[in-house]
């Protein structure tokens, strides 16, 4: 057996759909539409490498970056290479032992299953010696049990390949070396906007891909989401990523700047300049005040 | 943000940064403003130079490349040319390109500001349900602010300026001053004094002869006597003005010239000057020899132009903004040293 798959693990890749129908537009029909891009070849290059070095890795980013895709391809690859995976869902640690011990054949489906502790000592060892990679997407829902019992795992030279949100810097996730995915490029994010717009069926313009890439940012989901909005006629202002720089800071910073006015009325000699410098110090802290009071909004992607 | 708000907030810009009303100037700003959106092919500029505004869409998202502080390197860089025509030129494009992306980070999606490094984008405020959406009814409101701006920048220059005005709020010595610096080579300054004077209070319209300092500066008054202006705490001054408000008055011509004289007759010199058609105002130091009965009457009510030293055998007179009757007190002198004469003639 080369790999055991619990099926109902993976998400499904909506990046990886069917060939492209239509092209969107004249120029982009140079563009290659790959079924199942991935768009991180050299991301995914690295992990593969480390995992088949016999080290883990946990993948970080943000939701919708591309997290559950990479790992999803990387895991393939892995597969490519004759590395066995057992990918885990993020269950509780019974029904993680349980579907363990149906998949390494170590209990048939009428057997009765001994108590978690255990079954728990039962698939450790099972692991211990079939030499697998244990690869789990969403590991941020992972409970601390589960957390705690894999870290047991990994401390006895089982390789990890999770996926997870940013997580809290704590046990498990502290210990495993970390990748962060950044931003998609824009260039990829065309091509995602591209490939959904032809399995919807729908023409775009440069124009309207221009502007559909505002609104997503580096992020591929939202880019699958703002076409099927275009689609669907909605032009939402809101912007759901979290590619921002707070300018306020460097706009007090200039406004306040203006205090200097005062030190080179009073350096000259000058009363009305002077003065006006102070007046302008006064607005300036009040449009700080005034800044640094207004309501922040939340800078997560879905809360 | 719409075209028309980037044209209005550059325009202002323009206009209050550089103090300018001038028309070819502000339109510079306001046609530069609107070029960081030739990345939309539906812009103004993105229509007329469709070939490039389509290149940039296929290659950028909407308001990335051409609306950063690289972007506006490059034009500081290619608007060179420009400033070898006029300076003003120069900056009011940079102003212009400048204030035509800055305004998007107010609105939801913002700009990313700092490409290459950075493709994340800059926004004011943080909280993108406090920024603007671009098109919305909202917009009417900046309209109106940015054309209320222009207006005031017009009525600020057209009026002599920020501090010009400002001065003339403070009512202080300093803005008399400031006018009489900036404007005395060109234009009559005039003071209009309220205060103490030694005599009693003063009131009135009166000519700016010339500054002692920085906040005191020398009236003529009515009786053509010398008076010097300071403030409220100036004890020397013979004016100490509560309020005095610098006044532009007509167009002056000045000629200045330095006269040397070799122990020649100052009768000489004076009947030179009486040709000369405006005010003259005297600077400089003669010595004078033979002038044991020199006397000249001074007081502390008034500012003298002319001061007396006696040396061993010469009288040294000092002049300091003396008019022409002064200096015929002097007449039947011989003088040896170098004079400066300030000619003012009314345009």
């Amino acid at each position: 057996m080369d790999s055991i798959t619990n099926s109902s693990t993976l998400p499904e890749n909506s990046g990886g759909g069917s060939v492209a129908k239509k092209s969107f537009i004249e120029s982009e029909k140079t563009m290659n539409f790959q079924t199942n891009s991935c768009y991180r070849e050299k991301e995914k290059k690295l992990i593969v490498e480390t995992l088949l070095g016999g080290h883990s890795i946990l993948l970080v980013g943000k939701a919708g970056i591309g997290t559950s895709t990479l790992l999803k391809f990387a895991a393939e690859e892995l597969k490519a290479n004759g590395a066995r995976i057992i990918k885990i869902a993020p269950n509780s640690i019974k029904q993680i032992l349980i579907s363990l011990a149906f998949q390494l054949n170590l209990y048939a489906e009428d057997d009765k299953l001994p108590t978690s502790p255990r079954l728990q000592r039962e698939v450790t060892a099972a692991l211990q010696n079939y030499k697998s990679i244990i690869v789990i997407d969403e590991a941020n829902r992972l409970t601390v049990p589960v957390r705690a019992w894999l870290e047991e795992l990994h401390e006895g030279g089982q390789i990890l390949f999770l996926a997870s949100k940013p997580a809290m810097a704590r046990d498990l996730f502290l210990k495993l070396p970390r990748m962060e995915l950044k931003p998609l490029d824009y260039e990829f994010i065309r091509k995602v906007i591209a490939k959904t717009a032809a399995e919807l069926e729908i023409e775009l313009t440069p124009a309207d891909v221009a502007n559909l890439q505002e609104r997503c940012g580096g992020n591929p989901m939202l880019a699958r989401r703002v076409v099927r909005e275009h689609q669907i006629g909605l032009k939402p202002n809101q912007h759901d990523h979290t590619e921002w720089i707070n300018g306020t800071p460097f706009l007090v910073a200039v406004l306040l700047c203006l205090t200097m006015i005062r030190f080179i009325g009073r350096g000259i000699g000058d009363t009305n300049l002077y003065i006006l410098g102070g007046m302008l110090a006064v607005a300036a802290s009040l449009v700080r005040l005034f800044m640094f009071s207004l309501p922040k909004g939340s800078s997560k992607l879905g809360g | 943000m719409t075209a028309k708000n980037h044209f209005l907030f550059s325009i202002s810009a323009a206009s209050l940064t550089l103090a300018t009303v001038d028309p070819f100037v502000l339109l510079i700003a306001g046609a530069m403003s609107l070029l960081p959106d030739i990345d939309s092919s539906k812009s103004v500029y993105g229509k007329i130079l469709f070939p490039l505004s389509r290149l940039i869409e296929r290659h950028f998202p909407h308001r990335t490349f051409t609306h950063s502080f690289f972007m506006t390197a490059i034009v500081a860089i290619g608007a060179i040319p420009l400033a070898f025509e006029s300076k003003e030129f120069y900056f009011a494009a940079l102003i212009g390109f400048f204030c035509g992306w800055f305004l998007d980070v107010f609105t939801k999606a913002g700009v990313s500001a700092f490409y290459p490094m950075s493709m994340a984008r800059l926004v004011i405020p943080a909280n993108p349900a406090l920024r603007l959406a671009t098109g919305s009814k909202n917009e009417w409101f900046f309209s109106v602010i940015f054309a209320a701006l222009i207006v005031i920048s017009f009525q600020l220059h057209s009026s002599g300026g920020v501090m010009q005005i400002f001065s003339s709020l403070l009512a202080q010595p300093t803005g008399v001053s400031e006018m009489f610096r900036t404007y005395g080579q060109t234009n009559k300054i005039y003071a209009l004094v309220e205060g103490q004077a030694t005599t009693g209070n003063l009131s009135g319209k009166f000519p700016v002869v010339d500054l002692l300092s920085n906040d005191v500066f020398i009236i003529r008054n009515s009786e053509n006597i010398l008076l010097t202006v300071g403030d409220a705490q100036c004890l020397q001054c013979h004016v100490r003005a509560n309020s005095v408000k610098g006044v532009l008055g007509e167009n002056i011509f000045i000629r200045i010239e330095e006269i040397k004289l070799d122990d020649k007759p100052i009768g000489k010199l004076v009947s030179l000057l009486e040709n000369e058609s405006g005010e003259v105002l005297i600077y400089g130091e003669l010595n004078l020899r033979e002038a044991e009965d020199l006397r000249i009457e001074t007081s502390q009510l008034q500012f003298n132009p002319l001061q007396i030293s006696t040396n061993l055998e010469t009288k040294t007179v000092r002049f300091q903004s003396a008019s022409l009757e002064d200096l015929r007190k002097l007449t039947k002198y011989n003088g040896d040293g170098r004079l400066v004469v300030k000619i003012i003639t009314n345009l």
